[in-house]
């Protein structure tokens, strides 16, 4: 074949994703040169578009095609209580339990010294000042229960103090070292009612 | 615990063998090279999907071929189970009565060995890690939540580690340290009070086989050395925490914890003097023994039933004396697998065993 190159290009993009080794690359990629153009177009212009208009909400670090996002704007949500997470998709694991009504914050990740990642490379200096400029009663912080996570929420706890009248923590019925993507709704829904005073 | 029968493909320098067991001692017997170790690194495979030799699971794999697996019958508690492993291509797989297992985890305690090697000397002459490594090995074969904390030990010190190396110079360092230090006290607690427990039991269980291995000549003891200042057993998460604080300094300048149940040993002593440091070959070796024999012992107390044993190379190391004593513990219901390259020794007992003839891959 002619264009070999402008196909191992496309592996080599492809092999960027997380799970994706080069054999699912590889197939991926055939899969995609066999695609019409026309559905090929589209996927690159998805691609393209949620780079041009995703951002991050300059309030609760989500991810929003809107500034700031329609969780911060919901005037029917509580300005009482705060929920502190490490990723996006755990916004939505928690929404999808309907039991929280208050507003979010992500961190973007979880303290790892391991990684390189410190508190500075995550969103824990938005989080003090939000603290201390709104009205906050109560902060959930419902990190993973991993070592990572765990740690995360002690250092915010650390900082939070006085600032705040309750600090909690998500009760364990989570899967020791699993992770909130994972838990089903009812697991959440139990651990957000249960959860501990700090 | 019975392996019934087992059925090799592909596994280190066999082809293909099927082969069926004896209840009690089965011996292998074949000249130096024959695959007599890799048969039992094969039955070790079967109770922990890893090898206890090599530390790649590829190396198992018959040179140029692209898969290994091991098929065996087990009985536990009279009941049988089929397990079937197998690797490929990277990835290891095991089937249990035919159905896949999701993870390799849900495959511990269906088939539980305890091995005995020459490198166990290592237990009695090596670093404090073998001695570690020998008290968590049997926590985390019969305590699923040791296992668990044991991981998030290791994963804190290793994150607190970094944070000491590397993030010295940032501000944050105090605050960071201090939540590793309120995590290491909560979990290395709990590392040190099962270790402790477990080595209650251990103890008097190595000093009765020791006994019997010499002839009610020589009296073991094991001790549980600890790091933390203080009395061990009255420990409290606030004494470790005061602990860590007081080593704060020296942990900063030195770039890593020293302080916590990672850096802790197991002293043996004979009749009150170190194995370790007076005690002779044969002695260490017996020794080594008798922890193993311990490990059996603690295992068929908390399952209800012994382990498969594995005795490799252990008979040429022993005198007349010890190797009739080790012959005769094993041969009380215990499942043995013993290799050696003359069976002579064992002919010279009134013992019955099966023995199987190994040369060049094949049992003949
Ligand atoms: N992956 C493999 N493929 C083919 N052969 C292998 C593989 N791994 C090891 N062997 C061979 O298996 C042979 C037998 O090894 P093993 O350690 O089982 O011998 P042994 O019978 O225990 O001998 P000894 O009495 O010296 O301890 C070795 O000579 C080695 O070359
Ligand atoms: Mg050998
Ligand atoms: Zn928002």
């Amino acid at each position: 074949m002619q264009n070999v190159k402008a196909i191992d290009n496309l592996i080599r993009q492809l092999s960027k994703l997380p799970g994706i080794g080069p054999k699912t690359a590889q197939r991926l990629a055939y899969r995609i040169l066999f695609m019409s153009e026309e559905s090929v177009r589209q996927m690159a212009d998805a691609l393209i578009e949620v780079k041009e208009t995703i951002v991050e909400c300059e309030i609760c670090h989500n991810l929003t095609d809107i500034q700031p996002c329609a969780l911060c704007r919901d005037v029917f949500r509580s300005d009482d209580i705060l929920c502190v997470l490490e990723e996006p998709k755990d916004v939505l694991s928690i929404e999808r339990s309907g039991k929280f009504k208050g507003r979010y914050h992500v961190l973007h990740g979880s303290i790892s010294p391991m990684e390189n990642i410190g508190p500075k490379d995550l969103r824990i200096d938005q989080l003090v000042r939000r603290i201390e400029t709104g009205h906050f009663k109560e902060v959930i912080l419902a990190t993973n229960p991993s070592v990572e996570g765990e740690a995360t929420s002690m250092y915010i706890a650390r900082l939070l103090k006085g600032k705040v009248d309750h600090i909690s923590r998500l009760a364990h019925g989570l899967p020791i070292g699993g992770e909130l993507e994972y838990a089903d709704e009812l697991t959440l829904g139990y651990a957000l009612e249960g959860r501990k005073d700090f | 615990m019975r392996l019934e029968r087992i059925y090799l493909q592909n596994f280190t320098n066999y082809a293909s063998q099927d082969c069926m067991f004896g209840e009690n001692i089965n011996v292998f017997q074949g000249e130096n090279a024959q695959g007599k170790s890799n048969f039992l690194d094969a039955i070790y495979y079967l109770s922990r999907a890893c090898s206890y030799r090599h530390n790649k699971d590829k190396e198992l794999m018959r040179w140029e071929q692209p898969y290994f697996r091991i098929k065996a019958i087990v009985s536990q508690k009279n009941e049988k189970h089929t397990i079937t492993l197998t690797y490929h291509e990277g990835k290891k797989t095991v089937l249990l009565d035919e159905t896949p297992l999701q993870s390799l985890d849900q495959l511990a305690g269906t088939f539980l060995t305890v091995i005995f090697s020459p490198e166990d000397l290592a237990l009695v002459k090596g670093s404090p890690d073998h001695r570690r490594k020998f008290l968590d090995d049997e926590l985390i074969q019969t305590d699923r939540q040791y296992a668990r904390e044991l991981y998030r030990y290791k994963k804190i010190i290793q994150q607190r580690n970094h944070v000491l190396k590397t993030m010295r110079q940032r501000y944050e360092e105090d605050d960071l340290l201090q939540v590793y230090d309120d995590q290491l006290a909560v979990c290395g607690l709990f590392i040190l009070q099962r270790r402790l427990a477990i080595l209650d039991k251990l103890n008097p269980l190595a000093a009765k086989a020791h006994d019997q291995l010499t002839d009610g000549k020589e009296k073991l003891s094991l001790r549980y050395l600890c790091n933390l200042p203080g009395d061990v057993c009255g420990l409290t998460e606030k004494d470790y925490l005061k602990a860590l604080q007081e080593r704060r300094q020296e942990d900063v300048n030195r770039g890593y914890s020293t302080l916590g149940p990672h850096r802790d040993d197991l002293e043996l002593t004979i009749d009150g003097h170190s194995a370790k440091t007076y005690g002779s070959q044969g002695q260490q070796r017996t020794v080594a023994l008798s922890l193993k024999m311990a490990e059996a012992d603690y295992i068929q107390f908390h399952e209800g039933e012994y382990p498969v044993l594995l005795l490799d190379d252990v008979l040429s190391e022993l005198d007349g004396t010890r190797r009739e004593s080790l012959l005769r513990l094993v041969n009380q219901n215990i499942q043995t697998f013993i290799t050696c390259t003359d069976a002579e020794d064992m002919r010279s007992q009134t013992l019955h065993f099966e023995e199987f003839i190994i040369k060049d891959g094949k049992i003949i």
